[in-house]
């Protein structure tokens, strides 16, 4: 039962061209056809290069960015084409916490304020209960994430950044949300903090039976946190497999690279790292075909003219690439 | 606190403060310490010059020059906060509600505001105090109005900034709606701005308020304005020069006062120059 299902998500952004005096701008094709669904209590990671589009997939599931084409279902409704109270309603049942927890918590407010805004905001939103009640939440919420009830006096540039991090969480959990995206919440903490701020996740995760969609641009978090996982070159969605089978059993060349890529931690081992060439091609200028073909160690002649269909290798394994048949 | 104690260190700010506390003193504690009453009025020593009896000498009436300007501050404060009060208050939710906004609302409200701006500060008071009829009340709201767009454009560039803030994000998607987002985020974080640019702007309120005073459209006989009294001392310069000398120096060194503090409060609440 997915709570979550994106389909055919498509967003395209116009930047302006070049730095000359010219007057025509440039489609930036941030988000390209993504599919995908998030099932109940499960986390969904995306993973991929900076400037892939992930971060767009999140704030269009949020709705701070306004996808162009697509279906973003959640508990059954599109949130795509809600708008006003109705979108109000139906986001009140997400969350989010962001990358970074210095700007993410507002610097004039008490933690007690930042961890109870989400009950309070509005008139279109149910309020919940009275002053004490909210009191009581905010206490079990930081609880929840490690907090004691001692600190809702204080404000966030008092607390380390682990902490501001679980301030974020506890925020984001106090309406009991289904859905929490995760936009790449420990990019900025110590290595020593994320391990902390990620077994809470998961803790809050068994607990609540929440899911989440989990950005990181990270393999080894992403490993270590996703059930499935779903791969981003240039906007589209290379391969998307049980986490498992995507790291053991890569398929899409651009897998392969980037777990090839990936330093292995011990320094016994001489790695040989394969580093693809080249860098990613600007996402104003897609290559026509697969995106990827430039720099594809097996491409195809075919790679340069068509983009390779869903292929479907086994059970919730969905690659994108012309190597492969179903 | 930490603002209090950096400000303490700062000589121009101590200068600053220092002399405004002496204003407020002086206009606090008016009715005790001022040696006669404002309106108090003693034919028999008309146009004295400064002297033991009266500091500042009195006027063509015979009150006491010194003792009306005591009072006098209690107008141009009383003045330069409500000025401020309305101005900022009002600069502050028009620039906030543009600067987050944006689009054709930001568009209409900062057109208005640049409408506003165009004129000349002091001619439009004059010619809305006028329009207004001559009162200090009036006056107030003229001054008021004539300020508002200073607060409103410096506002709406902090809104355009902080509306990209995570933490205006993460509301959104709790479900705020813009008047929460507007008064609990964005003007929260644009108030130290607020609070720089108040202080600077009330040296000038009291400034335009005196000079209204002084063409009669703002405080009206007897009262003890500074602007009023200059305007009546005019014609006495002459042979009088403490009239309108006196009056005109506090006016200066309010007007100074409140720039120097408010340059300080810039300084070390702005952190990108903070030093």
């Amino acid at each position: 039962m997915s709570v979550v299902r994106v389909e055919g998500l498509y967003k395209a952004f116009f930047v302006k061209r070049g730095s000359g005096w010219g007057w025509g701008k440039d489609e930036l094709r941030a988000v390209d056809g993504v599919s995908f669904s998030v099932a109940q209590g499960e986390t969904f990671g995306l993973v991929g290069e900076s400037g892939c589009g992930k971060s767009t997939v999140g704030n269009c599931l949020l709705r701070l960015t306004i996808p162009d084409q697509g279906r973003l279902v959640f508990h059954g409704q599109d949130l795509a084409r809600l708008s006003g109270r109705a979108l109000r309603r139906a986001r009140s049942g997400m969350a989010v916490v962001f990358q970074d927890p210095q700007s993410s918590l507002d610097p004039r407010m008490t933690v007690r304020g930042l961890v109870a805004a989400p009950l309070r905001v509005g008139r279109h939103v149910r309020r919940f209960g009275t002053d004490l009640e909210v009191e009581q939440r905010v206490a079990v919420a930081l609880r929840e994430v490690g907090l004691g009830a001692e600190h809702m006096s204080r404000y966030a540039h008092e607390f380390s950044g682990g902490q501001r991090q679980r301030i974020a969480i506890a925020r984001a959990l106090i309406t009991n949300p289904a859905f929490i995206v995760l936009d790449e919440p420990t990019s900025a903490l110590d290595v020593s903090v994320q391990a902390q701020v990620l077994n809470l996740l998961q803790d809050i995760q068994k607990r609540r039976g929440v899911s989440y969609l989990f950005i990181s641009h990270d393999l080894t978090v992403i490993r270590h946190m996703s059930r499935r996982v779903g791969v981003m070159y240039l906007g589209v969605l290379v391969e998307n497999a049980m986490a498992d089978n995507l790291f053991l059993r890569p398929l899409h060349p651009y897998t392969q690279a980037l777990l090839a890529a990936a330093p292995i931690p011990d320094p016994r081992t001489r790695q040989n790292l394969a580093v693809l060439p080249g860098d990613p091609p600007s996402p104003v200028r897609v290559p026509p075909g697969c995106r990827f073909h430039p720099r594809c160690p097996s491409a195809l002649p075919v790679c340069k003219q068509s983009a390779p269909p869903r292929v479907y290798m086994g059970p919730e394994h969905v690659v994108a690439c012309h190597l492969y048949k179903s | 606190m930490l603002t209090l104690r950096i400000l303490s260190r700062n000589p121009s700010a101590a200068a600053g403060g220092g002399i405004l506390a002496v204003m407020v003193c002086m206009a606090l504690l008016a009715g005790v310490l001022a040696p006669y009453e404002p309106v108090e009025i003693n034919l028999s020593e008309r146009l004295q010059g400064p002297g033991a009896d009266h500091w500042f000498g009195t006027d063509e009436m015979g009150r006491d020059i010194f003792s009306r300007i005591m009072y006098g501050a209690r107008i141009s404060l009383r003045i330069g906060f409500f000025v401020v009060a309305i101005a900022g208050g009002l600069g502050a939710l028009i620039g906030a509600t543009a600067g987050y906004l944006g689009g054709w609302v930001d568009n209409l409200m900062m057109r208005v505001m640049d409408v506003i701006i165009s004129f000349p500060s002091l001619v439009l008071a004059m010619a809305l105090a006028a329009a207004m009829g001559p009162s200090l009340n009036n006056a107030i709201l003229a001054v008021a109005f004539v300020m508002i767009p200073k607060f409103a454009r410096m506002v709406r560039g902090e809104a355009l900034a902080v509306r990209e803030m995570p933490f205006v994000l993460a509301s959104r998607v709790a479900g705020a709606g813009h008047a929460w987002i507007i008064l609990r985020h964005i003007l929260p974080n644009c108030l130290n701005s607020v609070i720089v640019l108040a202080t600077l702007t009330l040296g000038d309120a009291i400034l335009i308020a005196a000079s209204l005073s002084f063409i009669g459209l703002g405080a009206q006989p007897p009262m003890p304005e500074w602007g009023a009294m200059i305007s009546v001392g005019r014609k006495f310069l002459m042979d009088q020069w403490w009239y309108a000398t006196f009056p005109g120096l506090f006016i200066l060194f309010t007007v100074v006062g409140f720039n120097i503090l408010g340059d300080a409060l810039r300084d070390v609440l702005d952190p990108r120059i903070r030093r």
